[in-house]
């Protein structure tokens, strides 16, 4: 057994040439393919990530009826308890209460239906990103009397700007049509431009006088302090206040998870087919390796070496070949993927539509661990199999014919 | 005389050419197995957004677009439908009215956008009955509407329940209605979910006060086939200025921007399918030249000039790297028509949540016969490439150190 180890490890390095083509070949496959994934993968965990940052959070809660027709007087049931549960749970990173109100915002040059959010302005400022998200003007310092930060979209539809006003109209929690003004004090552009284009914030204190209820609560948005506790946030609340509906960002938002699930499938179609060529690739090389060398086999075969010594000479050959490129290319791949999810790939240069997406123009490159030994696994299945063909065909060879061929 | 050398050489070692056939079949087979999934993947989604509703061109108004209003209504003739359904391509064209009202039920009112559609055109677009989630489709003669399940969630209404729709009509006139919903429909876009109302062509033109005239002409096309090139011919066709051709890239860019942004990727990823084809390729000529070095040598010492050998062997390429296309074609041409028909269905929550946000969970592949050749000639010059390695080692040869193992 050792003399046919040491035997394929030499014949690995006879042909340099082409042993280096068969290297170069599955190590630059791995490392394209799973470089290119983590890329991908990088630039959808970016978008989660800044579309639970700045209006998603982990967790919401609302009253039951409210998602329907945003009617003011659905508001959560028990808000102070809530609060002191949120308080007190050590699950709990940070939460902001919000009243919201649906309106028709008008300009002089035109009206959109948006949702007026009203907020505690120090508190948001710390808890969600939308004070990092300011494009333009200022996030509630500035200006005094009822100021407004509406979203990038809105500010184009209505044709607005910073300092300009804008009016709201809406029914109260009395019945009653009220108008009212607001300035804008900042505009926000969020990963979503739909969030964009229909969200207002605004101090809740401004709201409050308006309303005869001064306790009322629309929503409460939640931190958990990891996003995977999530759903065991979710079940306690839900538990503890079950006239209110509480839901993760994956209730609220499924089409942000489903992108991930599909990439998934994407994933495993496009790693097999690179694999399928690379396998084809190696199998091909190594089937015409083995008939120019048919004198040199009959010969061994001659002299006595029986069939299974060729088999598993040819077999180690190709193995030693794929355990040479296996670690070598997901050492490059995991050296660059890690490398750049520190610092980045620029983009700006080749994509300036993908910010409008929610993408931002540096990608971090990121590959769960999980993936490196799903592929690892994949590959060492693959290699093997087409290891196997052209061991196959060695053992096929006539020992009488194959001495006398050139 | 080199070409019948060439394909001689070709069947004279018949394993060896296979296997160099076998390299560039694998190639070509598998980026047209990629590029058929990627296309038809984008052409779903392109069916599943706009094909269903929108439609891929559609005729307006000069304005409508920016300002959708009834005053941007239109009358189309007879003559000029019959026009454009004698266009190339196109499948079917379907007139629709749409005006933005107030809707309003007990204490609650809401935008919405009222639709009149002919339902049996309509059906020629999507099957609406398999949308329907309670009650009937719309009959001609009925002035009864569809509302979309968001609007019927809003008002908390059902079947049988009315709806008052208070709207601006055709010049200035008044248009208010109360309308009974005969039924409720899953439009299969959230958007779509919220706004949308629908009642027969002829009661909505009563409605708005504006008979015969519609806002959209939606222009469906058959498979694969251009759109721009039907905007085009439509444009040709009807020569009134105050018309505005549109095609679902102008109706909905993010759609458009969205699949650019994937494409890019997956030229990326076809792009490292052909490095490592590439590689496989050449790891079999490299294989076949030094197999051949005692060959060349004899040729050459025997009086063959160089230039005329690598000419041969540049013929003996095309000859292989053409069989390995062409095979490559026949097979894969029933396997991706085979999913093209039966496309792989996705399961578990990544499906549930496409289907609901309107796409059917499937990858169908596209079956076009653009993708075969475009592969099929990025492959040959693949291969032609890869001929360099022999020529350079023809150059360099010695006759006499090659024969000489």
């Amino acid at each position: 057994m050792g003399t046919i180890l040491k035997i394929a490890w030499r014949n690995v390095w006879r042909n340099k040439l082409r042993s280096l083509v068969v290297i170069t070949s599955m190590v630059l496959g791995l490392w394209s393919g799973l470089f290119t994934i983590a890329m991908s993968n990088g630039i959808n965990e970016q978008r989660v990530k800044s579309a639970i940052d700045s209006y998603l959070h982990h967790i919401q809660i609302h009253n039951p009826s409210f998602e329907y027709n945003l009617d003011i007087n659905k508001s959560i049931k028990d808000p102070l308890k809530i609060v002191k549960e949120l308080e007190n749970n050590n699950l709990v990173k940070g939460y902001s209460s919000r009243i919201i109100i649906s309106a028709m915002a008008s300009s002089a040059h035109g009206a959109e239906g948006v949702k007026i959010i009203g907020i505690d302005s120090k508190n948001e400022s710390q808890f969600s990103d939308i004070s990092k998200n300011i494009i333009k003007g200022s996030y509630f310092t500035k200006i005094k009397s009822k100021p407004a930060l509406i979203g990038k979209k809105l500010a184009e539809n209505l044709k607005l700007d910073i300092k300009k006003k804008l009016s709201f109209t809406f029914v109260d929690d009395k019945g009653d049509l009220q108008r009212i003004k607001f300035k804008v004090e900042g505009v926000f552009k969020t990963s979503s431009s739909i969030h964009d284009s229909g969200n207002v914030y605004v101090k809740k204190e401004d709201l409050n006088q308006l309303l005869i209820n001064n306790s009322i609560v629309h929503e409460v948005a939640i931190l958990s302090n990891n996003i995977d506790n999530s759903d065991i946030l979710k079940a306690e609340l839900q538990n503890l206040f079950p006239k209110n509906k509480v839901e993760t960002w994956r209730d609220i938002s499924p089409e942000l998870g489903s992108v991930q699930e599909l990439m998934i499938w994407f994933f495993f179609i496009f790693m097999s087919i690179i694999l399928v060529a690379l396998s084809f690739g190696i199998a091909n090389i190594m089937l015409m390796a083995v008939l120019e060398r048919k004198r040199e086999l009959g010969m061994l075969m001659s002299v006595g070496l029986n069939k299974t010594k060729i088999f598993l000479m040819i077999l180690f050959e190709t193995i030693f070949i794929s355990f040479i490129s296996l670690p070598a290319g997901i050492t490059l791949s995991y050296l660059m993927i890690s490398y750049y999810g520190k610092v980045g790939i620029d983009l700006s240069i080749v994509s300036e539509g993908l910010e409008a997406f929610g993408m931002k123009s540096i990608v971090y490159t990121d590959l769960p661990l999980d993936y490196y030994i799903k592929i690892t696994i994949l590959t060492l299945f693959v290699t093997l199999i087409s290891s196997l063909f052209p061991a196959r065909r060695a053992l096929k060879l006539d020992p009488a014919e194959a001495v006398r061929s050139l | 005389m080199l070409i019948k050398i060439a394909w001689r050489n070709v069947w004279r070692n018949k394993r060896r050419s296979f296997i160099t056939i076998a390299a560039i079949f694998i190639a070509i087979f598998l980026s047209i197995f990629m590029r058929s999934l990627q296309l038809g993947m984008y052409d779903n989604m392109i069916k599943n957004v706009v094909g269903s509703f929108s439609g891929y061109v559609q005729l307006h108004s000069k304005g409508y677009w920016e300002d959708k209003n009834i005053d941007n209504s239109y009358e189309v003739s007879e003559s000029v439908l019959n026009d454009i359904k004698r266009i190339d391509g196109v499948s079917n064209i379907i007139k629709r009215l749409q005006t933005g009202v107030l809707s309003s039920n007990n204490k609650l009112s809401k935008f919405l956008y009222v639709t009149g559609i002919e339902q049996e055109d309509e059906k020629k677009l999507t099957d609406w009955s398999k949308r329907l989630i309670h009650g009937t489709l719309l009959n001609d003669n009925r002035s009864s509407i569809i509302v979309a399940k968001g609007v019927a969630k809003y008002y908390d209404a059902k079947v049988g329940d009315s709806i008052i729709l208070i709207g601006q009509g055709y010049h200035g006139m008044q248009a208010v209605g109360i309308f009974p919903i005969q039924g409720i429909i899953d439009m299969k876009n959230p958007n779509l979910n919220n706004m949308s109302v629908f009642m027969p062509l002829k009661v909505a033109q009563d409605f708005v006060s504006a008979k015969n005239r519609i806002t959209n002409l939606v222009i469906d096309k058959e498979k694969y086939f251009d759109e721009i090139k039907i905007a085009k011919e439509v444009k040709s066709k009807v020569e009134i200025q105050s018309r505005d051709v549109m095609t679902w890239k102008e109706m909905t860019p993010e759609l458009d921007q969205l699949i650019e942004a994937d494409n890019a990727g997956g030229i990326l990823i076809i792009i490292i399918l052909y490095m490592i084809v590439s590689f496989g390729i050449f790891g079999t000529v490299l294989m076949m030249t030094q197999e051949r070095l005692y060959e060349f040598g004899v040729l050459i010492s025997i009086g063959m000039k160089k230039s005329k050998l690598m000419i041969t062997l540049i013929f003996e390429t095309i000859f292989l790297t053409l069989i390995g296309v062409f095979i490559g074609f026949i097979a894969s041409r029933p396997i991706i028509n085979y999913f093209h028909y039966n496309p792989l269905r996705l399961f578990g929550s990544a499906a549930a949540q496409l289907e609901s946000a309107g796409f059917e969970p499937v990858l169908p592949f596209m079956n076009t016969y653009d993708i075969p050749f475009t592969h099929g000639l990025i492959i040959i010059i693949i291969s032609l490439i890869t001929c360099i390695y022999p020529i350079i080692i023809i150059s360099k040869l010695k006759p006499v150190k090659a024969m000489n193992r």
